[in-house]
């Protein structure tokens, strides 16, 4: 069982690595996403930054990681209209808002070049961004991630709420795809197509069984827990002890110390003016 | 016995806060330390509430009103938390699913103790023991969602078991569970008894509790019934026909022949006891073996599903091949059961058929179409699938509105759509509950009225995925009668998946077995249950009294026990 956003339970370093780090690189390739010069040369050809993060992204959680992106192929085609809604938007609206503009001038006929230009390199930048949650998602074990959290201070409870509402969230998934062909056996397709009326129509008639399913499993789970004594240390003072040691690695700092170094010199050299900024920024 | 009772229920009466009657009333009961107790009751008596009892989730976790007193070694449980109710007894819950809430099975295993502040060190030596007492430690790293169903049952048993509880209580343990997850759930707890912890197991299927209780109480519309040992509780016909409990097939057997003045005073109630007393009896007996009614030989009937060369290969990250070059042809009108253990491919081959699953190749044809080139509203009438899981079906408001929701995609007249949901109700025995919502109904009528949902369009076809899984003996026949109804009335194919070989045998007329994605044997019930150790390849055991007339040498086998007492009777020229 794996889904988009959740754990793809494959064993290569990077699914080793330690959460913390890969929190790091994401948080440091999301800002990149907006400081980095674009576009940039390549063989003589200018190519939008924001393209080529897209692709990088998507070469290492292949390269790396194991995961094809037929497995999350659906994600793509979401992202697409996306990136045209917002290509469409600055097209039309670069210039003037409509909400603004005074009411003789013709905003939808001031499409421009450059505002299809600049809104595609925002949908690709966002697009970069979306993708590298993904690989976060898809490599780092959702516990793992609860635990080294703990480590950084959160509350136990809190954590562990957090990282097993990862874990439940494929268990939905799978509860979603059951009740759309159940719809589906009665002649309803209503979850099946990209019509938005439509999906909100099947959303709202699945809510019901999706909901009392998740309390039912919810209540279930809660008790179970608490009969293996999640609230143990605090009705006792005893201390929780883990068994799972999480801790960064050499290769977790390095890796730490060189994301954070690049995003720290990219902010040094936007600021001092070597990094231009983008036609957008 | 004479030692104290560890756990015990005074005059108990219990009622939840949204109930007008009690669904407990004036319990009386004892446990005593290194026992087994099992708890027959059918759907809706109340066992859960007693299990609860007993663990101490009522009152703490689940409020009510509660009269008389639950003993956990003399002192009321109103004056005990539920924290320290729990180092005393552990619960394994029906559902595996519900009870894992870690990724890894270690971390899983080891959660509560984590939580309990036992050092590492320790934690890791318990760990180690734990899992070689359940025998599961290649599971040890293993992700949690991955396993089988018998395995993650295992491992919520050793989760629970870690803590070492004396007492340990099961909520139909191996209800949801394929054979070979429910024999293997049946051996750790034998492991569990013989390590001198007590045991309450709450069951459906009484054959597991004869063979292995020391006692056995039933309980009925929150009453006890009764409560003695199990050669006694076969014997006590009216109580049991009154909870509608069925004995065990080869208790029956015994009783009948014992009644019959067949058997001395032996009276064997499971398989194992069963054979040599049997082949004792009946070794001096020469008379050869009654030929059983001949199958009716197959009609050259239209193909209502035709499977060609059909293969499915999950997608990574763990592409495993589930269904391997299958090619198959169901008559029209036929009542088809396909077995075999969970992973055998057949719930895959199922959802292919339905058209749910695009194989990774070869194709389906229902009524001559490609199931999976039809739109969505045509597909639902050449062939439903009825899911497992009735909660997941139901949308509406009430009953009359979710049958009608499924007439809302057919394209058919107002007047037309309603007669249909009005007949489809009256043959499922839901007319009388047609204003109320489908979540106030009981379990079994849930499963009826999913059932009706995907009857009233007609299909021409209907795939029922297990549909007696966590429904009573009583309840699970119900439901084949009325598939065989629908199958009478419409002339419906009908396909289940099913663990329950006994009423494969009684309603079906062919059954499939699958092995590792293949189809292993297909015939008529008694040429596939006559090939025990072909069927043992998958882990499916024929019904127990075909197992018994086997053992005994007895070809062709009987199905069920009316033709096994006839045919017992014909070789003892009675």
């Amino acid at each position: 069982m794996s889904g988009i956003y959740s754990y793809s339970g494959y064993e290569t370093w990077l699914h080793r690595l330690d959460p913390r780090t890969k929190l790091v690189f994401t948080i440091s390739y999301l800002v990149l996403a907006f400081l980095l010069p674009s576009p940039v040369p390549i063989a003589g050809v200018p190519v939008p930054t924001s393209i080529i993060m897209c692709a990088a992204i998507v070469a290492v959680i292949w390269a790396i990681a194991r995961i094809s992106p037929k497995q999350y192929a659906i994600f793509l085609v979401y992202l697409v209209p996306i990136i045209l809604g917002i290509g469409f938007a600055h097209t039309f609206f670069l210039n003037k808002c409509p909400c603004f503009a005074a009411p003789d001038v013709a905003v939808l006929g001031a499409a421009s070049r450059a505002g299809l230009v600049r809104g595609l390199e925002i949908g690709f930048r966002i697009a970069a961004m979306g993708i590298c949650f993904l690989l976060f998602s898809f490599t780092t074990e959702p516990f793992a991630w609860g635990l080294s959290m703990y480590r950084a201070g959160l509350p136990y409870k809190g954590a562990f709420m957090f990282a097993f509402g990862m874990r439940f969230y494929p268990l939905l998934q799978e509860e979603y795809a059951t009740i759309r062909e159940a719809l589906q056996a009665r002649g309803c397709d209503l979850l099946s197509g990209m019509n938005p009326v439509r999906l909100t129509r099947g959303m709202s008639i699945s809510a019901i069984p999706l909901g009392l399913g998740a309390l039912h499993r919810s209540q279930n789970i809660a008790l179970s827990m608490e009969l293996r004594g999640f609230s143990f240390p605090d009705e006792t003072g005893v201390e929780r002890v883990l068994y799972r040691d999480i801790r960064l690695r050499p290769l977790d700092w390095a890796l730490i110390v060189f994301w954070a170094a690049a995003l720290l010199g990219a902010i040094v050299l936007r600021i001092t003016g070597v990094f231009a900024p983008n036609t957008f920024f | 016995m004479t030692t104290t009772p560890p756990l015990e229920l005074r005059d108990v009466t219990f009622s939840y806060p949204s109930m007008d009657e009690p669904v407990l009333r004036n319990i009386n009961l004892a446990i005593y330390p290194g026992e087994f107790v099992g708890i027959i009751a059918p759907t809706g008596s109340g066992k859960s509430t007693l299990l609860g009892l007993l663990g101490g989730v009522i009152p703490h976790y689940v409020r009510g009103d509660l009269s008389g007193q639950v003993l956990l070694d003399g002192v009321d449980t109103r004056e005990l938390s539920l924290r320290k109710f729990a180092t005393r007894v552990g619960m394994v819950l029906q559902d595996p699913d519900s009870q894992l809430f870690n990724l890894l099975v270690r971390d899983e295993i080891v959660w509560g103790l984590e939580n309990r502040g036992v050092a590492r060190d320790q934690m890791d030596r318990r760990l180690g023991e734990i899992l070689r007492f359940f025998n599961i430690e290649k599971l040890r790293d293993r992700i949690t969602y991955d396993l089988s169903g018998g395995e993650k049952q295992r491992v919520v048993m050793a989760a629970v078991a870690v803590s070492q509880p004396d007492i340990l209580l099961f909520d139909n343990p191996t209800s949801q569970l394929d054979p070979l997850g429910s024999e293997l759930v049946i051996e750790s707890i034998k492991r569990v008894l013989d390590a001198h912890r007590t045991v309450i197991m709450v069951e459906d299927k009484l054959d597991e509790l004869l063979e292995h209780a020391d006692r056995l109480v039933l309980l009925h519309r929150g009453e006890i019934l009764l409560d003695c040992p199990p050669d006694q509780f076969v014997r006590h016909h009216d109580e049991l026909e009154r909870a509608g409990i069925v004995p065990s097939q080869v208790a029956q057997l015994s009783l009948r022949l014992s009644q019959q003045g067949l058997l001395d005073d032996q009276l064997p109630l499971t398989l194992s006891d069963a054979i040599p007393i049997y082949r004792r009896i009946f070794e001096g007996a020469s008379a050869p073996a009654a030929s059983p009614p001949p199958a009716a030989a197959p009609a050259r009937a239209e193909a209502a599903i035709e499977v060609r060369d059909l293969r499915y290969v999950y997608p990574p990250p763990r592409p495993i091949p589930a269904v391997r070059g299958v090619n198959l042809s169901i008559a029209r009108g036929s009542f088809v059961a396909i077995v075999g253990q969970n992973g055998s491919g057949k719930t895959t081959l199922a959802r292919c058929m339905s058209g749910y699953l695009a194989p990774s190749a070869g194709q389906v044809l229902v009524g001559g179409e490609n199931v999976h080139q039809l739109k969505t509203f045509r597909r639902a009438r050449r062939i439903g699938y009825v899911f497992q899981n009735p909660a997941t079906q139901l949308f509406r408001q009430s009953v009359w509105d979710e049958v009608m929701f499924s007439m809302e995609y057919q394209g058919l007249a107002a007047a037309e759509g309603q007669a249909r949901a009005e007949e489809i109700l009256r043959l499922l025995d839901l007319w009388e509950q047609r204003e109320l919502h489908p979540f106030r109904l009981s379990l079994g009528n849930k499963q009826r009225l999913a059932i009706a949902c995907i009857a009233v369009i007609q299909p021409d076809a209907l795939i029922v995925d297990e549909p007696t899984t966590g429904q009573d003996p009583r309840h699970a026949r119900a439901v084949m009668g009325l598939l065989t109804q629908l199958r009478d009335r419409y002339g419906t194919t009908i396909i289940t998946i099913t663990h329950a070989m006994s009423l494969a045998a009684d309603y079906c007329d062919r059954v499939i077995a699958m092995c590792q994605g293949e189809i292993l044997l297909d015939g008529t019930p008694r040429e596939v249950f006559a090939q025990r150790e072909a069927l043992a390849t998958t882990f499916v055991k024929p019904p127990a009294i075909t197992q018994l007339a086997l053992e005994l040498g007895i070809s062709p086998p009987p199905l069920n026990v009316d033709e096994a007492v006839a045919m017992l009777q014909e070789r003892l020229a009675v």
